[in-house]
């Protein structure tokens, strides 16, 4: 399956409703996020320890899991997801770049902007899931250097929020309204909006049957565990489903819940991911745990196809002229 | 398919062609094949607002064209494995040769004029050896084929002349294909990208290749600049989610070098660029990557701006700055101070713009 899609419109008339409506599901998701981000900021200021961070920590990494899905629009000036959340990371950029800025005691961390210049490697939520999960690093104590670079990563993580949430509220907002009119910079009309939106869907559909599903489940002969994402804290499952929940509400909310196939599917493949049990695919050697994976992936792309073909049809977009053409 | 009327028309056309230039063709400042939203595809002559001088038919698909540089003709590739390249007279629409290249090789999708425009070279694909190949064609002669040379590499893709009569530089993108499975990449395993110079008596002289531990990294476009600095892009054939440098540059002491960009950076381009062109002084580079759906532009080799378009693809040099058309019909006349003209069209632009 292609990892990345890119769509233009034909003829496709667009119900303003439908994208309004989900205009509305995405502010709320980046909404939010920036007000876990502030409690998590709140809970570091208070005590940076490890043990008392854990349940901020998850909140927040939730409702970026959820905001993630979206990946046009302030996103994308950000700097892309990576800035959140950089993974899959098969070099080990993350521990490398963490290993370094503790040993050189990078004074960084002590200001905001410096930090902003600070490699997607040793920020976001894979970095501080490394420093409060790992056991290499998790016993720090209060005022030390691992304690002000886990401040510093949850400042920069709510700086970040902050900027896409108030993007979507204010500037991009009044560009969405100007794509109405098409009269838009970055999306001449409503229809590449919905496209824009389409886009997201299958790539996080792809996202994880490729990456969340396919890394762990390696070869045939040669399982990955430690290449499941965010297994350190238990979220390698828990990711999925935030995501096929909220690729699912976007998707309903764009055909305002006519497309009963797409519906059907995603509703398929989320009760399977639930009845799971292990959260962090750590023993996906066994046979049992290894096939209830290979269901959910081959559930998921069940449901991209669905999706690809009801969605585009009811938007009226097909796949994109230069981008699968490939050379 | 041309008729044996239009075909002798042509080759009478061509003979008379010395005598005419561009500016009988309507001036078009650019070349660009797209799609209609009938389903049709043409070859479009641009002017510089972005509007078409003349829109000419083809039988297909075309994925890059070839402008002499005096006479008003045009040769437009079908894309790869392509059996045929069309030269096309500009002025009326009607096609003066179809190049066919010898049994056992097919055109890689790319073509250069040389020396004044009296030679066509094309990119091609030896099918059973694998070897790339550059067909050498006599635009004097009714484009008779003349020979051709190895292109010092495996999949010879983009081919630019240099300044000065300096020969020509040739992107191997290092896959190897075959078209009996279509494009299917026969050597990722082992695969080779590299640049190779050609010297203007058509013998090879150098080759340039990126770091061994960027042997997936396929080098498929170039442009070169007045003075001879070469810019090029790849294509990551390895796992997407790597962050890999995608854009180099060979400069003027015909050294290789990557420009360096953040891990946010590399992975905006999502392991492919494209098209690339670097402006006529060497000072800005443009750069597409339609999958990512953005441009990076660079000045001094620092990413200085970015262009978040859905299917950004097309890009040449406009003087000291660029032109950047996308799948969805837009044409973007871009200035460095960001102030971005931008023309809408109901056509999809297709992968290459090339200037005239």
């Amino acid at each position: 399956m292609r990892i990345l899609i890119i769509l233009f419109l034909l003829n496709g008339t667009l119900a303003t409703a439908n994208i309004d409506n989900t205009n509305e599901f995405t502010k709320a998701l980046y909404s939010n996020l920036f007000t876990t981000s502030k409690l998590l900021q709140s809970k570091a200021q208070k005590d940076c320890r490890a043990s008392a961070l854990k349940h901020e920590f998850n909140v927040n990494f939730d409702a970026w899991i959820a905001a993630s899905v979206i990946q046009f629009g302030p996103i994308q000036k950000l700097g892309g997801s990576a800035i959140f959340s950089f993974w899959p990371d098969k070099k080990g950029f993350t521990s490398k770049k963490i290993k370094q800025l503790i040993k050189t005691q990078d004074i960084s961390i002590y200001d905001s902007k410096k930090f902003k210049e600070v490699s997607v490697a040793g920020k976001g939520f894979m970095a501080l899931e490394r420093l409060i999960y790992d056991d290499n690093h998790n016993s720090y104590k209060k005022n030390s250097y691992k304690c002000y670079l886990v401040k510093a990563i949850i400042n920069d993580i709510t700086i970040n929020a902050q900027e896409l949430n108030n993007d979507w509220q204010g500037t991009f907002d009044k560009e969405l309204s100007a794509a109405k009119v098409n009269a838009g910079k970055q999306f001449l009309n409503q229809s590449e909006v919905a496209a824009a939106y389409l886009t997201s869907v299958l790539s996080g559909l792809e996202f994880i049957v490729r990456y969340r599903i396919g890394r762990p489940l390696g070869k045939f002969d040669k399982t990955r565990p430690k290449r499941a994402e965010a297994w350190r804290s238990s979220r390698s499952l828990r990711n999925i489903q935030i995501s096929l929940r909220t690729l699912s509400e976007i998707s309903i909310k764009l055909s305002d819940e006519s497309l009963w196939d797409t519906k059907e599917k995603f509703a398929a493949a989320i009760r399977f991911s639930e009845t799971l049990t292990n959260e962090n695919f750590q023993n996906i050697d066994e046979i049992s745990l290894r096939f209830q994976l290979q269901t959910l992936s081959t559930l998921v792309s069940v449901t991209h196809k669905a999706t690809s073909i009801e969605l585009s049809q009811y938007l009226g977009v097909v796949s994109g002229f230069n981008a699968l053409d490939g050379d | 398919m041309a008729s044996r009327r239009n075909f002798l028309t042509g080759i009478i056309a061509s003979s008379s062609f010395p005598r005419l230039s561009w500016a009988d063709a309507g001036n078009p400042k650019f070349l660009a094949a797209s799609k209609l939203p009938n389903g049709k595809y043409v070859l479009c002559g641009i002017n510089a607002s972005g509007e078409d001088v003349f829109k000419i038919p083809l039988p297909g698909r075309g994925h890059a064209a070839s402008a002499h540089p005096t006479s008003p003709e045009a040769v437009a590739f079908a894309r790869r494995p392509g059996r045929f390249a069309l030269v096309i007279n500009c002025m009326n629409g009607s096609i003066i040769k179809k190049l066919t290249p010898p049994n056992n090789i097919h055109f890689y999708g790319h073509g250069c004029y040389v020396d004044e425009g009296r030679i066509l070279i094309t990119s091609e694909n030896r099918i059973d050896t694998g070897e790339g190949l550059l067909g050498l064609w006599d635009s004097q002669s009714g484009y008779k084929r003349i020979g051709e040379v190895s292109s010092g590499g495996i999949g010879p893709h983009e081919i630019k002349q240099l300044p000065n009569g300096k020969g020509i530089m040739v992107a191997n993108g290092g896959i190897r294909t075959h078209p009996d499975h279509g494009r299917k990449k026969l050597n990722l395993d082992t695969m080779r990208s590299n640049i190779s110079h050609i010297t203007s008596n058509f013998s090879l002289d150098n080759i340039f290749e990126l770091p061994k531990d960027l042997y997936q990294n396929s080098i498929r476009h170039l442009d070169i600049s007045d003075s001879g600095e070469v810019a090029f892009g790849t294509q990551w054939q390895g796992d997407p989610s790597d962050p890999v440098p995608l854009v180099g540059l060979i400069d003027l002491n015909r050294k290789i070098g990557l420009i360096k960009l953040s891990l946010a950076q590399q992975l905006e381009l999502k392991g492919y660029v494209g098209s690339i062109a670097i402006s006529r002084n060497s000072q800005a580079i443009s750069v597409t990557s339609p999958r990512g759906g953005v441009a990076h532009i660079y000045e001094d080799q620092v990413l200085t701006q970015k262009i978040w378009r859905p299917d950004i693809c097309g890009t040449v040099s406009n003087s000291n700055s660029f032109v950047l058309t996308c799948g969805s019909g837009l044409f973007i006349n871009l200035q460095l101070n960001g102030q971005n003209i931008k023309i809408k069209s109901n056509k999809s632009w297709d992968n290459h713009i090339i200037a005239l």
